[in-house]
């Protein structure tokens, strides 16, 4: 048996719970951009479609940190799927996936997870639209609809800031020849000048010029904020129907740490056995805000897998979202685990 | 030197006769106990409705090694070494606890229910927790009943066991059973003397008073030249009775007859549908059952006991209810008993059963047995103790017993 043995009575990967991917191969994409092919080591099958993205996760100094990468790979393949992932100077993540995840190691991921991309936006017509690392859902797109001979009718425009950015550029030649309907722009803000590509802004007129027919298509766009508001007003203007335009941001960082800090209601947890007491504010779970106020509840994974921080809630409601370290029939009689918690409501706690 | 001494002692066994005193009170006996018995045999340990549910788990001690059974997520059984892979400790305390996963209560590595790894805090991304899962123990559910081997080279008679208790347990559907009741007692004596009290019924009469109102103490053999003119008549009708109900139960699918292992094998057991005495009904005080809801439909009426026994265990099982009773072994003269009675899942305590009525015989028997097994190994500590003569007629198991018990030691290379 070796690597390319047909796998035999491969169980589905779950997406509902955390699990361990190996790193099978590291591939250079560009200067500053890898990706990563990541496999389960039981051989499960992970589904998913294009668009979708998976949440990694890995431990800096006893702090867990989590990012969401889109899966570029083609949807076909379920033996293993890939993040293409550019190092962001500064971006203690991205850093370590360049430096740590090499051939053999393994990351912890969760999903896939997500509703972007064409099975959730009907269309005959497509106009994908990416700018930078927005790519990754594209590629897939084109990935999965050439595995699976899908006819795929799409304008794929693609903005670097310098052809030395483009990721997979060499890989859409073949794709083209494969999906004849396929048809690719791939434009650099900036390019050096003997190079023959398109040099510019991505403009409304110019992406009238590329795609005439865009008023029938449906839009699929991903990239940096300003680039979906820009091609949002654009297509918009060029008669595209709202249910026909979706978005998909690829900075999830930015995307969670706007959730937690939500500016919903500050709750009161009170310990009923010591008598202490402290508020959680919006957004954090009762670890963390027990943590902030120095009150000591023993912990370890803070992921909801070990239980160690179960305990009984004897008033309120929470909204928890563990890792399996609760059964249903511990919730049921009112247990919950406090780093997976985020009160609903006041909460007493028998501690 | 040791082996030599142990050898000495247990090719000086005579048949017929109680082992040599050294090998009922001696420390090395017991080290070599553990090591040829314990850890190389299938061990009744528990039952189903130790675990029931996903998330259930279920420790015990064998000898020195703590093992846990688990219900999986897919409502599989499995067995592992109750050891942490990572300094050793033990994860799950003795009993029953429910998990989300299996957690080391030590540095908390986490393991799936499946035995695998899947967190190390601390350990570096690089950590190869493949490597490290629980080391998984052999275990077999056969009917209800719940064994395992930590030998990495199971005895593979466990196959004929399987086959003949699968099916004459199956109509007690121990799957749908609680454990209604539970009791530890330890005795004070070797583990070898606790069976030998479980495998003869000479003491039963004087000793077993409550317990011979429901069980027939002939059942395990008289002589006949003892008995009066009258309790000879009895016993003769009795034998008839069997010949009989044998027959009838065996006619309406319940397999009867008595079965015992060959000597000579590795996995020990002896089993068959008893008549009841009395009522008929159960072993308790008026035996009549104790419980309303049945454990089957097949067994709802007048099927009698089926009573089992195996190297750490023994077993009846009744129409209204089971009662299953494992030894562990704590040291040369102290051994562990736990009763459990089960009865069906959907009986309510208080109102289908009273747990009183429902233990009252085996509790005042394990008591009276726990006594004479220790009046049994204080006399073989004695320099007074010879090996004695096992009666041909109502011992004859206890000399099957020892020839099995220093047969399994030889082949363990201990003689
Ligand atoms: S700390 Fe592990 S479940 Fe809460
Ligand atoms: S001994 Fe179990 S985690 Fe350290
Ligand atoms: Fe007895």
């Amino acid at each position: 048996m070796n690597a390319f043995t047909r796998p035999v009575g491969r169980a589905e990967w779950r997406a509902d719970r955390w699990g361990m991917l190996r790193c099978l191969a590291v591939r250079d994409e560009t200067p500053s951009t890898k990706t990563f092919v990541l496999a389960p080591d039981d051989g499960a099958r992970i589904v998913y479609e294009p668009g979708q993205f998976m949440t990694f996760r890995a431990d800096f100094g006893g702090e867990a940190v989590e990012r969401c990468y889109t899966l570029a790979s083609s949807a076909a393949s379920e033996r293993s799927v890939e993040i293409t992932v550019k190092r962001k100077p500064g971006g203690r993540f991205s850093n370590h996936l360049h430096d740590a995840l090499v051939r053999g190691a393994g990351i912890e991921a969760f999903g896939p997870a997500g509703r972007f991309g064409p099975a959730s936006v009907e269309a005959d017509r497509y106009v994908l639209l990416s700018a930078g690392s927005g790519v990754t859902p594209m590629l897939s797109v084109v990935r999965t609809a050439a595995d699976l001979g899908i006819d795929l009718d799409a304008s794929f425009i693609h903005v670097a800031r310098h052809p030395r950015e483009i990721i997979a550029a060499v890989d859409l030649v073949p794709l083209m020849r494969r999906l004849p309907n396929l048809r690719v722009a791939t434009i650099a803000t900036s390019a050096p000048k003997r190079w023959r590509g398109t040099v510019g802004r991505l403009q409304a007129q110019l992406l009238a010029d590329l795609v005439p027919d865009i008023g029938t298509r449906a839009i699929l766009c991903c990239g940096p904020e300003g680039f979906m508001a820009d091609m949002k007003a654009a297509v918009m203007a060029a008669g595209v129907a709202e249910e026909n335009y979706a978005e998909e941001s690829f900075d999830f960082g930015a995307m969670e740490e706007a959730l937690a800090t939500g500016a919903g209601p500050t709750r009161r947890i009170t310990f009923a056995k010591s008598g202490r007491s402290f508020d959680c504010p919006d957004g954090l779970t009762i670890l963390q805000a027990a943590k902030a106020a120095g009150i000591p509840i023993a912990s370890s994974c803070a992921k909801g897998m070990c239980g160690t921080c179960k305990c009984l809630m004897t008033a309120g409601n929470v909204a928890m979202a563990h890792n399996g370290g609760i059964r249903d029939r511990e919730v049921a009689r009112g247990f919950i685990l406090p780093c997976s918690s985020r009160p609903n409501t006041d909460i007493v706690l028998d501690r | 030197m040791r082996h030599e001494c142990l050898s000495g002692l247990l090719r000086s066994r005579m048949p017929g006769y109680s082992l040599p005193a050294a090998l009922y009170a001696g420390a090395e006996a017991f080290e070599a106990d553990l090591d040829a018995i314990f850890l190389r045999s299938w061990l009744n340990v528990a039952v189903v409705a130790d675990v029931p549910e996903p998330g259930d788990v279920y420790a015990v001690d064998i000898g020195r090694s703590p093992v846990v059974i688990v219900r999986d997520d897919e409502g599989g059984i499995r067995a592992f070494h109750n050891v942490c892979s990572h300094r050793g400790a033990r994860l799950v305390p003795e009993g029953r606890s429910i998990v989300g996963k299996l957690v080391c209560p030590y540095h908390q590595w986490t393991y799936e229910l499946t035995g695998d790894l899947i967190d190390a805090p601390h350990m570096g991304l690089d950590f190869d927790k493949a490597l490290h899962d629980l080391q998984p123990v052999n275990v077999r559910e056969i009917g209800g009943l719940i064994y395992v081997c930590l030998s990495n080279d199971p005895p593979e008679d466990i196959e004929a066991l399987a086959a003949l208790m699968g099916q004459r347990l199956a109509p007690y559907n121990l799957a749908h059973t609680k454990v209604a009741a539970e009791q530890e007692i330890v005795e004070h004596g070797n583990w070898k003397l606790t069976v030998e009290n479980n495998r003869e019924c000479y003491h039963c009469a004087s000793n077993h008073p409550e317990l011979a109102l429901s069980f027939h103490a002939s059942d395990f053999g008289f002589d006949p030249a003892a008995l009066a003119p009258e309790e000879k008549r009895e016993a003769e009708a009795l034998a008839t009775l069997y010949a009989e109900r044998t027959a009838a139960w065996e006619a309406c699918g319940l397999p009867s007859e008595a079965v015992e292992s060959d000597v000579l094998m590795p996995t020990n057991y002896r089993t068959q549908r008893l008549i009841i005495a009395g009522a008929g009904e159960s072993q308790t005080p008026n035996a009549r059952a104790a419980v309303k809801v049945p454990l089957g439909p097949m067994v709802a009426n007048g099927a009698g006991d089926v009573h089992l026994w195996g190297i750490n265990a023994w077993a009846h099982f009744m129409g209204d209810h089971a009662v299953v009773f494992n030894l562990f072994p704590l040291g040369p003269d102290r051994t562990l008993v736990r009763t459990k009675w089960l009865v069906h899942e959907d009986a309510e305590e208080g109102v289908d059963y009273d747990v009183a009525n429902l233990t009252a015989v085996w509790t005042e028997t394990n008591r009276q047995d726990a006594d004479l097994v220790a009046l049994a190994h204080q006399g073989v500590r004695s320099a007074g103790y010879r090996p004695g003569p096992y009666s041909r007629f109502t011992e004859r198991t206890l000399n099957d017993w020892t020839t099995w018990y220093v047969a399994r030691m030889m082949a363990s290379g201990y003689a």
